[in-house]
């Protein structure tokens, strides 16, 4: 079934490549018309990929009915089906993985698998205006400075241990915190850290571009279980310092690019203290300061629809025999080839 | 000691049949790990899904994901054939 691909053509996402099941649903103009998101929130501990695939197996029909329901679209009006390949946990991928090839097979349309952190990228720049920026990436899995260069995003610095998301939701766990629907423990730790006010000495482990925050988390955690140091301190504390260093990488890939802008994007672009904290280098370097809208900060189907409305309309399609999802697919792995 | 599972599964009608065995067919060819391995095949209306696994444990995990796929495809269908 072949249709005519017009601004009024529209594609559904499908994101799912950790602890949230989202589906979007955008016109080939860019307009969102849905984005319905439904988190995994864990009982305790960490993301047990399983638990969260079997959430996302639960919800599907349920997400998607709604987001058919806020697009106002019928399923015949799609073009394309998109959704996140990779990289990610693999139970969530191939849950997100064989719904969208379901939903392509069933209304015989295009599939397209869609690079999760390219995605973050995109939908920051659709969101900000932002051409080409030198772009922070900060998540729960992921930590990234990277920019376009010949082709591609590629990765300037980045963790080589945790995602500072990570690091930030280990120790809000190991103080006893609970995280809510639409409020994650950073977001806890963050109001915590706006009442702190003793700046405590934590591991500052940068190494060349690339950045360490395992050390930092045992550090701040074998603190706080001393108990000398105040909660709020702590967290206080341990923003500072995560986001000084990912501050400083990023800084540096400014100057190199000599871009002339800096977009914040991910889980963690909400919050205030690194948003001013990259506000002050951009305007050093005389860059303009982009950040992404919280809804699009987080993991959702929204930015995998635009991004495979991108890579569709510049001759990326995936056939579903070859679909298989790539748990550690890297972000410069990716010609971004609507990017001239 | 090897553990095996055979599965058939009736679906509606034939069209169904081969939406859901397409969707299935590269996590079949591509297991995530080594402990199981699944084959897939096709018999009128029948899913017939063949799982050979390490251990009970390693099937019992195998039978729940593949099954979990096929209810989550389901219900996604049944969505889309109920929006008029």
């Amino acid at each position: 079934m072949k249709r005519k691909r017009t601004f009024k053509s529209y594609c559904l996402g499908i994101e799912s490549t950790a602890d949230d099941f989202s589906v979007g649903i955008s016109t080939f103009g860019g307009e969102i018309l849905a984005n319905v998101v439904s988190a995994y929130i864990p009982p305790e501990g960490g993301i047990h990929p399983r638990e969260a695939a079997r959430h996302h197996a639960e919800v599907a029909s349920k997400v998607l009915k709604e987001a058919f329901k806020k697009a106002g679209i019928k399923p015949q009006n799609l073009s394309i089906i998109a959704f996140s390949q990779g990289p990610g946990l693999g139970p969530c991928l191939r849950t997100g993985a064989t719904v969208a090839r379901a939903l392509a097979s069933y209304l015989g349309i295009p599939l397209v698998g869609i690079n999760h952190c390219v995605a973050h990228i995109e939908i920051g720049k659709l969101k900000t205006g932002a051409k080409d920026p030198v772009t922070l990436y900060v998540s729960g899995g992921n930590t990234i400075v990277s920019a376009f260069d010949s082709g591609r995003y590629r990765v300037f610095g980045e963790t080589l241990d945790i995602a500072l998301g990570n690091c930030l939701d280990v120790f809000a766990r190991e103080a006893g915190l609970r995280q809510r629907v639409g409020e994650p423990f950073g977001a806890v730790v963050e109001k915590l850290a706006e009442k702190g006010k003793r700046l405590i000495s934590l591991p500052y482990t940068v190494k060349g571009m690339d950045l360490s925050f395992s050390g930092l988390l045992t550090s701040a955690t074998n603190l706080l279980k001393k108990g000398e140091y105040k909660l709020e301190d702590l967290c206080y504390s341990l923003q500072e310092t995560v986001f000084s260093m990912v501050t400083e990488v990023t800084e540096r890939a400014l100057a190199h690019t000599e871009k002339k802008e800096v977009l914040l994007t991910g889980g963690v672009a909400a919050n205030k203290r690194l948003q001013s904290m990259i506000k002050t280098i951009a305007e050093e370097h005389d860059a303009e300061f982009c950040v992404v809208p919280s809804e699009f900060a987080i993991d959702n189907g929204a930015m995998i629809t635009w991004t495979g409305i991108l890579a569709y309309t510049h001759g990326v399609a995936t056939p579903i025999q070859k679909s298989f999802v790539k748990l550690r697919w890297r972000l410069e792995e990716v010609e971004v080839t609507w990017v001239r | 000691m090897k553990a095996h599972a055979l599965v058939r599964l009736k679906f509606p009608s034939e069209k169904h049949l081969e939406i859901v065995f397409k969707a299935l067919e590269p996590e079949a060819r591509t297991p995530p790990t080594m402990r199981s391995q699944a084959k897939l095949e096709k018999e009128n209306t029948f899913l017939i899904l063949k799982i050979e696994a390490k251990d009970t444990v390693a099937l019992r995990a195998a039978v729940n994901a593949y099954l979990r796929w096929i209810n989550s495809m389901v219900s996604v269908l049944e969505v889309v054939e109920s929006i008029p």
